[in-house]
C-alpha cells in the first residue's frame, strides 16, 4: 500500500504523545515495603477544603491512620456512588491497613495523597503538583506507590 | 503501580505499570464493602510489581464488578 503523505497537513483532533513513562526497577520484598496510597480520584479529610470542580490542581495529604469514616471526595468528572458508599473503593485505606497488619506489606505510609485528576491544568499537573507529592513520598521513606485513577 | 478501569487510557498517559479489573470508573479496586473482592485487587496490584518488568505492561485482573448506577 501506498501512503500519501502532504506536507504539514495536521489533525483536528488534539492527539497527546504518550509520554515516556518513568520505570523504576522494584528489588525490595513486599514485606519491608512501606506503601503510600494516590488517588486523582479527589479523595480528602471532611476537615479539608474541598476541590475545586472546575480544575484544581493542588492535593491534599491524608495521614495513614485516618479513619476511613473521615475521608470524602469531591470530584465532578466521575459517578461518587459508589466511592461513597465505600472509600475503599478508589482509595483502599482500610484494606492496606489489613495488609500491613497481616504482614503482607511492612506499613502503610505517614502520608498518602488525594487529588483531582481529569482534567485542569495539565501542565500544572506535571511540573509542580506531581514533583511535590513525590518529594513528601520519598521523605517519608516510601517504597511504592498505588495510585487509582482512569 | 496504577490500578486502572480505563487501561487504554492509563498506557496512553505513559503509566509504567498498570493492572486492570473489570470494573467501572468509580469503583477500581472493586465492588463497594466488598471486602474480599478489595483486597484481593490491592494484593494483586502490589504482586505485580514484581511481574512487570518493562514500562507500560498491562497485567488484566480476574475480578469483575458491574456498578448498578
Amino acid at each position: 500500500m501506498k501512503l500519501t503523505v502532504i506536507e504539514g497537513l495536521q489533525s483536528e483532533i488534539y492527539v497527546p504523545i504518550t509520554p515516556p513513562p518513568v520505570f523504576t526497577p522494584f528489588t525490595k520484598e513486599l514485606k519491608d515495603c512501606t506503601v503510600a496510597l494516590v488517588t486523582a480520584a479527589g479523595v480528602h479529610l471532611k476537615s479539608q477544603k474541598p476541590f475545586n470542580l472546575a480544575g484544581d490542581f493542588t492535593f491534599r495529604e491524608i495521614p495513614g491512620d485516618t479513619p476511613s469514616s473521615e475521608l470524602m471526595v469531591t470530584h465532578g468528572g466521575y459517578d461518587n456512588t459508589d466511592v461513597n458508599r465505600d472509600i475503599n473503593c478508589m482509595f483502599p485505606i482500610d484494606r492496606l491497613r489489613e495488609l500491613a497488619a497481616e504482614g503482607f506489606i511492612k506499613s502503610i505510609a505517614p502520608v498518602n495523597i488525594g487529588f483531582m485528576g481529569g482534567g485542569g491544568n495539565v501542565k500544572k499537573f506535571q511540573e509542580e503538583t506531581g514533583p511535590a507529592i513525590a518529594e513528601i513520598l520519598k521523605k517519608e521513606g516510601v517504597d511504592v506507590a498505588v495510585l487509582t485513577a482512569g | 503501580m496504577l490500578i486502572a478501569a480505563l487501561p487504554p487510557v492509563a498506557k496512553q498517559q505513559g503509566s509504567p505499570r498498570i493492572v486492570a479489573p473489570m470494573v467501572p470508573m468509580g469503583a477500581n479496586v472493586g465492588e463497594p464493602n466488598n471486602k474480599v473482592m478489595q483486597t484481593a485487587i490491592l494484593k494483586d496490584a502490589l504482586k505485580a510489581l514484581k511481574e512487570i518488568d518493562v514500562p507500560g505492561k498491562v497485567i488484566n485482573l480476574p475480578y469483575e464488578y458491574k456498578a448498578k448506577i
